[in-house]
């Protein structure tokens, strides 16, 4: 009887399992797979000296495996897609911060900032096997102006063709180079023959069906298991925007941390790493074990960075501002945020990295004594002998620390630690308010009131690009518009300083974006309105063992644009 | 008894109504602009930046901007129609999200429920037959210390030793995607070994420590005395009458568990990446995906009623007289 | 008299495990030998002399959080485990001695607050309301309370059937009198192991939440060491001595409570 049991149970257990890996034996595949490319063979007749391709490239990420929509941001399939894989962006970014073409085989700027001229190629295919047409270009400009209301295309005056393989952009106001620098490289063409029946919908976000994921970049979807959380991708040897396609497919895996991808780097199961601005963090650099896995390290564009309050009595005085910048321990702030790999910054904020940089700031470095110096001659006395400084009026002095609210803050929370311990030894009392950061709505209401002494923010590697850390200090909204129709978080009410950024934002060239950010290093580091906490290193590992011709984009790594064209095997 | 299930029944429809209730209104007041996690931090302060009236459009839609009362109406609803909208984090249909990871979970919490009751079954009945013997002196201190360590403790502390010391068993996640049939089975298990030991070893331990109890209740019972002076051998003794008795509220708490096979496993799942239904909770609640949170806090409340009547319908079949209180 | 001593034992071991913390709590502002908040320069030290268990990712001395931690760690146990069974005890005491309608209501609030999920109901409370002490206890105790009204509830039945409580009521004592000085002090050994074991339980369900990161800023709790050395990759790195004694200690402590709990039971 007993036994019958066990036998019974163990034959349910048994059952059970397979029952519930059963269903994940057959990958699905979608439908994208239609027209018979072969890459390898392709490449055979072109004659002098075949580059050896690579067969599969695996990369690995923790981005969800889930989603593939050619429209959309999420998963991995949409933070591929910035680096042009299987939708073909306008432009791209070099290592320059020169735009560079990439759909558009050519492109021209008029003078007036307001005509954009272009050739596309008439080879290109979408990834089902239709060519790619006029129409498409024509309906994509359509789309992203009348259905996703994209703000790029707000004074857009018409699209028109001017020829077999050109054509003509042109906006009311000089916005294209704004357009080009902003966004284009993030944005690409999309297929009518599936699109257009959102038209006028917002359903084109949430479209899952096979076809959402049909592209004219250089890859298409081939399959993808949800379960195993991989896809795998072919390369479709006619849309060769950047030369010869050499990395014939492509395998993408996700993984469940960065831990896991250490592991699985090292065990070469995976060739590289890739996830939009989010690095390796430095402090699991330490785990490569193999030698033949290169740490891919570069210096990063974003950065953690703190705001003053600058309409509130401490924040307002330039001394104590500056005496903050002298008690703060900097080479513990970079150790704690780049693990021993940063650098103690410079006092123009953005980092070496980011386009215009300005060189030969003053770098920060710790001095307790002169911070303690500049507080006495400003007038923060400990006048009732308790230990703490008081206002120079001698009211009570509390400075309200407030780190950005986000998912995951035990970094912020950190840092927020060792500002208030460094502030402590120079008899100030910081402290955090654990009501501010409960959420993000809370947070962000208090942020905008101005209701912070020290706030401590972060800009990513996607905002530092385009919009720069600076975007977080401005006070006045932009130039003719409501402040309630924006974020401010900025405290810093200097005229000139506010309409610059605006102005940087809504630069029409190159060279005016350049010398806009250029002041306003300048500018950060004759006030200190803010600081960079660490210029960190940013770390996008990868294997050298196997493949040749990587290329490591700072704060990208070696998956960008470029990859796909220049990797081959050894 | 007609009577006895009916009343049952019905408690347990109200139960789930009212946790239905309080957990719409929970969620619905829980702090943090849904929007913003509805559209992504970046995208909305983007959007706010430039287009503040798409931002607009996207709460109506989500009908963020009803009233309470219209909104607990259309909860309702969509509760009975397991309709439960979009999710926030990556805009599939809740349900979907939550149907694709349930199994994964089940995978873990089945063999966890069988091979942790029979385990621990077995062993209480061996120790509590005989307390004070070897047997239970070596396992009652190892089943109570095992009771006093938090689960994410060992958890931990396996993931120290035999994945990333040992490297015994994968650091996470539940395949590695190589593979079909067979190849891909074995990888599986080898995924699950860790966490799958951990959540029986303490399963175990606790139903150990039930068996354990129940038994030597009985085990001082008058219908073992008088069957002991009738000269039953021990064996018989145990298996006829003290087996017997002592299966009865064993059975029942093995049946109260099985609510808990949803949601009794979020911290091991966290700790391990694996994508079950703990740990789309825990992330559904950390980035305020309410859709997400409500549906799994719904299905695992609704688990828990379901195991609950279920126990009491096996008490009424087999102790028929409970049912005429 | 033998088997008696026996089952002490453990009840001892217990108590004294349980006093060791509490000494620790204490008097730890005066043997912790830095200030757990201070930071240095020395990040992810090794244990050396000067710091016993090393230094955290910003250069705080591991043992010094450790001692702290004792103090906010035993606070929320005791504290929670004292909401739970007074709150236990009172809602067992007005359903089991009133019956009727009261205890139809009651029953059925223990048994919708059962057929919640337990930690996914915590873990929703404490994102609700602010982290923090206050709403760390308010969220454990708000489903723990069950299994002490249960069992309560029916013991209290039956001493309601005991001649000398049916002999006072018939002379018209009146309820608070009875229940105080009959059923509470008959109560006395099982409230005070279910106590010892809400207790451990309270110390437990705190653990995993500070773990998961709801804890309030800056609190050194053993789940937020263990927290921080997770999540800011002390484990995976190998450093025992971080992430090791928060475990123990947490450990070690439950144990403590539920040694006196499950064997104090037992003793009657």
């Amino acid at each position: 009887m007993k036994r019958a049991l066990c036998l019974l149970l163990s034959a349910v257990l048994l059952l059970g399992l397979f029952a519930g890996c059963g269903k994940q034996t057959t990958p699905e595949t979608t439908a994208a797979a239609g027209t018979e490319t072969t890459a390898a063979a392709e490449t055979e007749t072109t004659g002098e000296a075949p580059k050896k391709h690579v067969k599969n490239l695996v990369i690995g990420t923790t981005t969800a495996n889930t989603t593939f929509n050619l429209y959309g941001q999420t998963d991995i399939f949409g933070r591929i897609n910035y680096v042009n894989f299987c939708r073909a962006n306008w432009i791209y970014e070099d290592e320059n911060g020169d735009l560079q073409p990439f759909f558009f085989t050519s492109f021209e700027i008029s003078e007036d900032g307001k005509v954009l001229d272009f050739t596309w190629p008439t080879t290109a295919v979408w990834s089902d096997g239709e060519k790619v047409t006029w129409d498409d270009i024509d309906f994509t400009f359509r789309f992203l102006k009348d259905t996703a209301k994209s703000s790029s295309f707000i004074h857009l005056v018409s699209v028109e063709p001017t020829g077999d393989d050109s054509g003509r952009i042109t906006f009311s106001e000089p916005d294209v180079y704004g357009w080009l620098s902003g966004s284009a490289t993030m944005q690409g063409l999309l297929p009518k023959h599936v699109w257009e029946k959102f038209e006028g919908t917002d359903d084109y976000k949430n479209y899952t069906e096979p076809d959402a994921a049909v592209g004219c970049g250089p890859y298409k979807l081939v399959s993808y298991d949800v379960d195993a959380q991989v896809s795998y991708y072919e390369a479709i040897p006619e849309n060769n925007y950047h030369g010869e396609i050499t990395v014939d497919s492509v395998t993408i895996k996700t993984y469940a941390d960065q831990t896991a991808i250490m592991m699985a780097l090292n065990a070469g199961e995976i060739d590289c790493y890739y996830a939009y601005s989010t690095p390796i963090d430095a402090t699991l650099i330490d785990l490569i074990s193999d030698s033949a896995v290169d740490p891919g390290e570069s210096i990063y564009a974003g950065e953690d960075q703190i705001t003053f309050g600058m309409t509130r009595p401490a924040g307002s005085d330039y001394q104590f501002r500056l005496a903050v910048t002298k008690a703060m321990d900097w080479n513990l702030l970079t150790d704690a945020i780049g693990g021993g790999y940063g650098e103690v910054p410079r006092a123009g904020i953005i980092p070496p990295s980011c386009t215009g940089y300005l060189d030969g700031l003053p770098q920060f470095a710790q001095d307790v004594d002169e911070a303690n110096r500049i507080l006495d001659e400003a007038g923060y006395k400990d006048v009732n002998n308790d230990g703490i400084r008081e206002f120079p009026d001698g009211s009570e002095m509390k400075i309200l620390i407030v780190p950005q609210y986000s998912k995951k803050m035990d970094l912020r929370n950190r840092i927020a630690e060792v500002l208030i311990d460094n502030l402590k030894a120079v008899g100030v009392n910081a402290y955090v308010d654990q009501e501010i950061i409960v959420s993000s709505e809370v947070w962000e209401s208090n942020i905008q009131a101005g209701n912070y002494d020290i706030a401590i923010g972060y800009t990513t590697a996607g905002m530092a690009r385009h919009t720069s850390a600076f975007r977080y200090y401005v006070y006045e909204p932009k130039p003719g518009t409501e402040r309630s129709a924006s974020w401010l978080w900025g405290t810093y009410t200097d005229e000139e300083f506010n309409s610059t950024v605006w102005r940087m934002l809504n630069a029409s060239s190159r060279e005016e974006y350049v010398s806009c950010i250029q002041w306003l290093q300048q500018e950060a580091a004759d006030t200190l309105f803010g600081c960079a906490l660490s210029w960190t290193s940013c770390f996008y590992p990868y294997r050298t063992d196997k493949y040749e011709g990587w290329y490591n984009r700072p704060s990208w790594g070696v998956v960008n644009d470029e990859l796909w064209y220049s990797l081959t095997s050894k | 008894m007609g009577k006895y299930l009916i009343r049952r029944i019905l408690t347990a429809v109200f139960t789930i109504y009212v946790i239905i209730t309080v957990s719409f209104f929970m969620v619905r007041f829980m702090p943090g602009d849904p929007l913003q996690h509805l559209v992504g931090q970046e995208e909305y302060y983007y959007l706010l930046d430039t287009d503040p009236e798409e931002l607009e459009s996207i709460a109506e839609k989500y009908g963020l901007n009803d009233p309470l009362g219209v909104q607990y109406v259309r909860y309702l609803k969509s509760v009975v129609t397991l309709d439960f909208g979009i999710a926030y984090s990556n805009k599939k249909p809740v349900v979907e999200n939550v149907f694709s990871c349930i199994h994964w979970t089940v995978l873990l919490s089945i063999p966890t429920w069988i091979l942790g009751g029979l385990l621990g079954g077995v062993l209480g009945v061996l120790a509590g037959w005989r307390p004070g013997k070897r047997l239970d002196c070596v396992l009652t201190p190892i089943a109570l210390f095992l009771n006093t360590v938090p689960s994410n403790c060992i958890g931990v502390l396996a993931l120290a030793l035999f994945a990333y010391k040992l490297r015994w068993v994968p650091i996470g996640g539940m395949t590695s995607g190589i593979g079909t049939g067979w190849v891909r089975t074995l990888d599986i298990l080898k995924h699950m070994a860790l966490p799958l030991s951990i959540l029986v070893l303490f399963r175990c331990s606790g139903d150990f420590m039930l068996m354990k109890s129940s038994v030597s209740q009985v085990r001082h019972a008058d219908y073992t005395t008088t069957a002991a002076s009738k000269g039953l051998s021990d064996r018989k003794i145990l298996f006829r009458h003290v087996m017997r008795n002592a299966m009865l509220p064993y059975m029942t708490s093995m049946c109260m568990q099985m609510g808990g096979l949803l949601s009794g496993s979020m911290m091991i799942e966290t700790i391990f990446g694996w994508k079950g239904m703990g740990q789309l909770f825990y992330n559904a609640v950390s980035s305020r995906d309410f859709p997400t949170a409500q549906f799994c806090f719904l299905i695992s409340a609704f688990c828990v009623v379901m195991a609950n009547l279920l126990s009491d319908i096996l008490v009424g079949v087999i102790d028929p007289r409970v049912t005429v209180k | 008299m033998k088997k008696r001593k026996k089952v002490n034992i453990p009840v001892l071991a217990g108590s004294l495990i349980i006093g060791f913390f509490v000494i620790i709590a204490i008097i730890a502002p005066a043997i912790v030998p830095y200030d757990p908040s201070a930071t240095s320069a020395l990040t992810y030290g090794k244990p050396s002399p000067e710091h016993l268990l090393g230094t955290n990712d910003v250069g705080q001395d591991i043992f010094s959080e450790l001692i702290y931690g004792t103090r906010i760690s035993m606070v929320i146990g005791i504290f929670a485990a004292v909401v739970v069974t007074c709150v236990g005890t009172l809602l067992a005491l007005l359903s089991a001695w009133y019956g009727g309608v009261v205890d139809k209501l009651i029953t059925g609030l223990t048994n919708l607050a059962m057929a919640v999920p337990g930690l996914a109901l915590t873990t929703l409370l404490v994102c609700y309301l602010s982290p923090g002490i206050l709403s760390i206890v308010v969220a454990i105790s708000i489903t723990a309370w069950t299994g002490t009204t249960r069992v309560l509830r029916s013991q209290i039945l039956a001493l309601k059937e005991e001649p000398f409580v049916k002999i006072e009521k018939a002379i018209g004592q009146r309820d608070i009198v009875i229940m105080g000085k009959h059923l509470l002090s008959n109560l006395k050994d099982i409230i005070l192991s279910r106590g010892a074991m809400a207790v451990s339980s309270a110390m437990m369900t705190e653990a995993s939440l500070s773990f998961l990161g709801l804890g309030a800023f800056g609190e050194k709790s053993w789940g937020a060491i263990l927290h921080y050395a997770f999540f800011r990759n002390g484990v995976v790195r190998g450093l025992y001595w971080w992430y090791l004694p928060p475990i123990l200690c947490t450990s070690l402590a439950v144990l403590g409570f539920m040694l006196v709990g499950y064997y104090g039971q037992q003793k009657r």
